[in-house]
């Protein structure tokens, strides 16, 4: 990747250039939360302070209402103490009907076009000696699933406690939560995508334009760190729905899955169902090669 | 574009485990349906009262349901008698039981309708307080709490005991809510039509596109330059 090429607004803040000028030139953002001088100067979220932070959520309420013609709602609700989040996917019972996905495109107000998902479910034989990830069909298609002979792994961020993609963001854009998550401050981010190339599991994904997503069908129940809508030139991906389960809900993916086969909890929590299928049944995580430690276990019922 | 990454994965372990994926079930051993179709029911002319619901059959005095010689009619010697009637009747549900596991596995009519206790009657078979055709749908969907649980535990746990306890700790099957409060429990039948219980196959939802089919729109008043095939 080309440094100084891709290197935009943020750039310039970091080497105090922010002149007049140079805003002008830089004002690449077709809004979604960049549009304004505030936004420009906007402090990093973590920094924010309380009045900064309800000023920043207010102002953004109003942009992507007026934009969207429906009353939105940015939420900055802070991690819940206690609670590592964790995420079970049973193999066994996934049908790969790829309702999961489309869920979370609707939550997420991810692009409809360009396509972005930030799901992808891949499709193994069954009984094979050996594979490799990269060999598996995540364009199968099938009159009616499952399919005799085979076996279905949805993939998305697999959430590590020692997330290769943060240690790369050369503007700390991306971390991770208290509770684990791993965020991206979208007003902070300058699209340099060190980050995908960083992950090993192809979770992160690009907003090369605008994000189309036509507004009746966006979400308007929106978190500041999660789903609220994207400038163009940010890089995206799974927040576990932020937005809802800190709020103690499901993530929409869960909640949809007509097989069951998604569960999710508090790692911290014994009696929580996640702890249950890591101690009663058979766990892996993907690249466990690759010391990522991801929070995502995929296991086996039947 | 989104091409995936995963040189140095290390996949064998998953196989392992998918060999013992459910596979094809192989062919029916002989059908109860086959084995009855050709009995005939027994005529009536005794001054018994007729069986609004079971005509062939009578009630008694004491709201029995009896045959044409006045003989109780007990579940453990009848263990067809069911199938005998209702084929006609829900044909569907008794052809779609009989080319299913439980057909072929002897899971009778009355293991789940009319208690499971042998000497229960058809009297109280059809008691609704206990376990009723048109009722237990209903309850068993618009239950709650730990009905719910008693239900599934009667209906299917008590012979699929390991998928019930998974599933009473939100492991197998599916519940809503709330991670970290309520939860609703989705009980079996939600999922398993209870006379063909295998897990439908559905139609899935489009496939995701290729990257040679995703068209960028040509983006405006912005300087993105060198933009390489997306890694
Ligand atoms: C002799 C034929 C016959 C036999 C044997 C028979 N049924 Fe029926 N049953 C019927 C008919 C006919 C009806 C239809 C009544 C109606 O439509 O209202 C019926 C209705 C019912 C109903 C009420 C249906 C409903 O929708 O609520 C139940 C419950 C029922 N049967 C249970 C049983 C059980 C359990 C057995 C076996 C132990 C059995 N029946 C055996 C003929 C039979
Ligand atoms: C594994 C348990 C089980 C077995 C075995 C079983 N049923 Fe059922 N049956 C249920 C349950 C649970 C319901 C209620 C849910 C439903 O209607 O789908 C039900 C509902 C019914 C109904 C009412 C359906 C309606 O649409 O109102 C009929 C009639 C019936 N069963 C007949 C039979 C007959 C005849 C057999 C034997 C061939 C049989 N069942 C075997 C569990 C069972
Ligand atoms: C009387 C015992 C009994 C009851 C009650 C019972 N089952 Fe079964 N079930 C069996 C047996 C035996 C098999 C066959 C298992 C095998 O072959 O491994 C089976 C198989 C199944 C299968 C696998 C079917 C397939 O084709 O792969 C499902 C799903 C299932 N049952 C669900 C249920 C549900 C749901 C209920 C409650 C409505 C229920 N069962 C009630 C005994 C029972
Ligand atoms: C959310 C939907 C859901 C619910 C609720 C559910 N199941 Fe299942 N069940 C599945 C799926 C999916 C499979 C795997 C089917 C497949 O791969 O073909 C399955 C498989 C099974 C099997 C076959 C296992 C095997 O080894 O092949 C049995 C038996 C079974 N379920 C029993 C139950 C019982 C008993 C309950 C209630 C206590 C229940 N299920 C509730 C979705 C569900």
């Amino acid at each position: 990747m080309d440094d100084k090429e891709d290197i935009t607004r943020r750039g310039f803040i970091k080497g105090a250039v922010a002149g007049a000028a140079s805003l002008a030139a830089t004002n690449c953002s077709g809004g979604g939360g960049l549009g304004s001088l505030e936004a420009f100067f906007q402090s990093h979220f973590k920094e924010m302070d309380k009045e900064e932070l309800q000023r920043t959520l207010k102002r953004l309420e109003r942009e992507y209402s007026e934009k969207y013609g429906k009353d939105f709602v940015v939420k900055a609700d802070k991690p819940i103490e206690g609670t590592l989040f964790g995420y079970g996917l049973d193999i066994s019972r996934c049908i790969g009907c790829r309702r999961c996905v489309y869920a979370c495109v609707e939550e997420n107000n991810q692009s409809r076009d360009p396509q972005i998902h930030w799901i992808t479910v891949l499709r193994f034989k069954k009984g094979e000696k050996w594979l490799e990830l990269e060999e598996a069909d995540k364009y199968y298609e099938a009159e009616k699933v499952p399919e005799d002979g085979y076996f279905y792994v949805p993939v998305s961020c697999q959430q590590c406690e020692k997330a290769p993609c943060t240690k790369v963001c050369p503007v700390q854009a991306t971390w991770k939560e208290p509770d684990g998550i791993i965020v991206i401050d979208y007003n902070w981010c300058i699209g340099c995508r060190y980050c995908m190339a960083a992950c090993p599991y192809g979770a992160r994904h690009f907003n090369l334009t605008d994000p189309g997503v036509p507004a009746e069908e966006t979400n308007p129940n929106t978190h500041y760190l999660g789903n609220r809508p994207r400038p163009r030139g940010v890089v995206e991906k799974c927040t576990f729905c932020i937005q809802r389960t800190r709020n103690g809900r499901y993530p929409a993916c869960a909640e949809v899955c007509p097989a069951g086969a998604r569960k999710f909890g508090n790692l911290l929590d014994p009696n929580s169902e996640i702890r249950y299928l890591i101690e009663k049944k058979r766990v892996f995580r993907l690249k466990e090669d690759l010391n990522t430690l991801p929070k995502f276990f995929y296991f086996i019922s039947l | 574009m989104i091409a995936f990454r995963f040189a140095y994965l290390s996949f064998a372990f998953l196989l392992v485990f998918t060999s013992a994926l459910p596979c094809g079930y192989s062919a029916a051993e002989s059908s109860i349906v086959d084995e009855i179709a050709e009995e005939q029911l027994p005529a009536s002319d005794d001054n018994l009262t007729p069986s609004k619901d079971h005509p062939g059959l009578f009630v008694n005095g004491q709201g029995e349901l009896v045959d044409d010689l006045g003989t109780i009619i007990r579940l453990s010697e009848n263990k067809n008698i069911c199938i005998k009637c209702h084929y006609g009747k829900h044909e569907k549900i008794v052809v779609a039981w009989d080319k299913s596991k439980h057909s072929r596995k002897k899971v009778l009519c009355i293991k789940c309708h009319g208690g499971n206790s042998e000497g229960s009657t058809l009297k109280e078979a059809k008691d609704e307080t206990k376990t009723n055709f048109k009722h237990i749908k209903e309850s068993m969907l618009k239950a709650t709490g730990d009905v719910v649980k008693e239900l599934a535990f009667d209906y299917c746990g008590q012979c699929h005991g390991d998928k019930y306890r998974d599933w009473e700790a939100g492991i197998h099957g599916k519940r809503t809510g709330f991670w970290n409060g309520e939860k609703e429990y989705w009980v079996c039948i939600r999922c398993h039509d209870p006379h063909n219980p295998k897990f439908k196959k559905r139609v899935p939802k489009p496939r995701p596109l290729k990257p040679d089919e995703i068209v960028f729109k040509k983006p405006q008043n912005v300087v993105v330059k060198n933009i390489k095939s997306g890694k």
